[in-house]
């Protein structure tokens, strides 16, 4: 699992990566706390057991009364 | 006389219409002048299409007496969210990134509706691009909208305005959108009655997009019967929209007097966000709506969730973040400094989403879903809390942020089930209280009909927010 963790310096150099320029000091703070959130949120996650559950791609609820 | 007439529900001024007892044009300009008193504090429009709106109803007027009566809705003023694209009229989503924005189509919903004779008033406040990440930060280009019950607090949101146009009776009904709960919310806040549809029942084309896979339209009305009828006109398939189901339509205003006798209704007691759990005062809405429901012929039975509420809203954050992101991404490159904070935050998150995390939100997405299924079959609809607190002042920026957070609205963005904010009471201080009724897929006729019965037997729909202007109250 990852134990993937930001940096003032890791976001400074991944969003210059991309094109991302307009960050100010108070942005770059801003984007580590939101990507260090973010990194939590995928880890916890859970993973499916079986290879064979797929996405949902696009979710497409099932009628099941009433049709 | 003519401020009477905006405390009329849809359906009743759509009966008096139908009637020739009520004038089109008199009913369309009594919300304008309401909106031209209260507004300024309400602060629920963004834009109001006043000549537009005018003309519509001279010709609903003219329509009606040549004896081409176009329905329930013909005459009917309403507003919407102004992330619904509206030609020819300004749709800015309330960003400053879009302040020169005029769509050249409708959305489907507001073509429907004018199919249906309602009459536009206008483009409703929300949060920027309909999306953010709870907070409030006063940063927009267009101040916050206003909670009618007490204007000093939040609306709920994303759809701000909406919430508070219909509450403080500046438009018969409004179209929200709802991602993780943006319709439902605002209804709660404002004592409304909100329906997220099913995952695919109304069309979502010409909806500023927030996130693909999450994304619903619905009404916010001050009656179930209200929703109902706006619910029969947007519904159904829309070929532009690849997620819209096809499939016949179900007539939901229609069987909405029947009752509830024999029902089954699973009632969710025990239910947190991360160990916080609903305010005494909304517990006992919801127990309240239980009791009654009983009373009423309906068997209530206990249910747990099959997951607890922060699996959903973990999966729905991250699928959320992913795509509100791609959808915006050049803008947050390019001029991410000119958006709001809550904005801006959820690009943030966004940019550093892994993509594995993604597809495995998107997995376990479908596996919430199907389980969810499995227990709503097992009844006719769940009882559970909406909001978890009443509506904060705005003073208390922890508050508002605890507002949008600690909700059982996510888990049916989650599993694309149909669920509805039912106003349930007022706390000590007036607030509005909220309960949440969620039924199968596409069963949105039971839980229409469940809110209106309890409409019906409790006193609730009879009391609406004041505004002092001047120190006159209206």
């Amino acid at each position: 699992m990852s134990k993937l963790t930001w940096t003032v310096a890791d976001i400074a150099a991944f969003a210059a990566a991309n094109d991302v320029m307009w960050l100010s000091p108070t942005h770059l703070d801003r984007f580590v706390e939101r990507a260090n959130e973010t990194a939590a949120a995928g880890r916890a996650v859970p993973r499916m057991a079986s290879r064979f559950v797929e996405p949902a791609h696009v979710f497409q609820a099932r009628p099941t009364r009433g049709s | 006389m003519m401020d009477d007439l905006t405390t009329l529900s849809a359906a009743a001024a759509g009966r008096l219409i139908a009637a020739g007892a009520l004038s089109p044009v008199d009913l369309v300009e009594a919300f304008l002048a309401r909106i031209e008193v209260v507004d300024g504090q309400v602060k629920s429009y963004l834009l109001v299409m006043a000549d537009a709106a005018r003309a519509a109803a001279r010709q609903a007027e003219q329509e009606i007496a040549a004896g081409k009566w176009r329905g329930p809705l013909h005459g009917i003023p309403y507003a919407v969210k102004d992330n619904y694209f509206t030609k020819g009229v300004r749709t800015c989503a309330g960003s400053r990134l879009l302040l020169d924005h005029v769509p050249d189509f409708n959305a489907t919903a507001i073509d429907r509706l004018t199919e249906a004779g309602a009459i536009l008033l206008g483009k409703l406040n929300t949060w920027e691009f309909g999306t953010g990440t709870g907070g409030v930060h006063f940063d927009l280009p267009f101040e916050p909208a206003r909670n009618p019950w007490n204007l000093g607090h939040f609306t709920g949101g994303s759809s701000t305005g909406a919430g508070a146009s219909v509450a403080a009776r500046t438009a018969m009904f409004a179209l929200g959108s709802d991602t993780g709960g943006s319709v439902r919310l605002p209804a709660a806040a404002c004592g409304l009655q909100g329906i997220k549809p099913s995952f695919g029942l109304v069309s979502r084309y010409g909806i500023l997009p927030n996130c693909w896979s999450l994304d619903a339209a619905g009404p916010l009305c001050w009656t179930a019967e209200d929703c109902a009828l706006v619910l029969d006109a947007i519904a159904g398939h829309d070929p532009a929209d690849p997620t819209c189901v096809d499939r016949r339509p179900v007539p939901y205003a229609r069987g909405i007097g029947a009752g509830v006798q024999g029902e089954v209704i699973g009632i969710v007691r025990a239910i947190d966000m991360n160990g916080i759990g609903a305010d005494e005062a909304v517990a006992a809405g919801v127990a309240h709506v239980a009791a009654t429901l009983e009373a009423l012929g309906a068997r209530i039975v206990e249910i747990t969730l099959p997951s607890p509420l922060s699996a959903y809203r973990r999966v729905t954050s991250l699928i959320n973040w992913t795509e509100s992101l791609s959808i915006h991404e050049r803008d947050f490159v390019e001029r991410g400094d000119q958006m709001g904070q809550a904005l801006r935050d959820k690009m943030m998150s966004g940019f550093t989403v892994r993509a594995v995390d993604y597809v495995a939100a998107l997995r376990v997405r479908r596996e919430l879903a199907d389980t969810m299924d499995r227990l709503l079959r097992t009844v006719d609809a769940l009882l559970l809390p909406c909001a978890f607190h009443t509506a904060p002042p705005f003073a208390d920026p922890t508050a508002v942020t605890a507002f949008t957070s600690h909700t059982a609205t996510s888990v049916f963005n989650a599993t694309g089930h149909p669920a509805m904010s039912l106003c349930c009471g007022f706390d000590a201080d007036g607030l509005p209280l909220s309960a949440q009724l969620a039924g199968n897929w596409f069963d949105e006729a039971t839980l229409l009909r469940i809110a209106h019965a309890y409409e019906q037997a409790t006193p609730w729909r009879a009391t609406r927010p004041t505004i002092s202007v001047q120190g006159v109250t209206t």
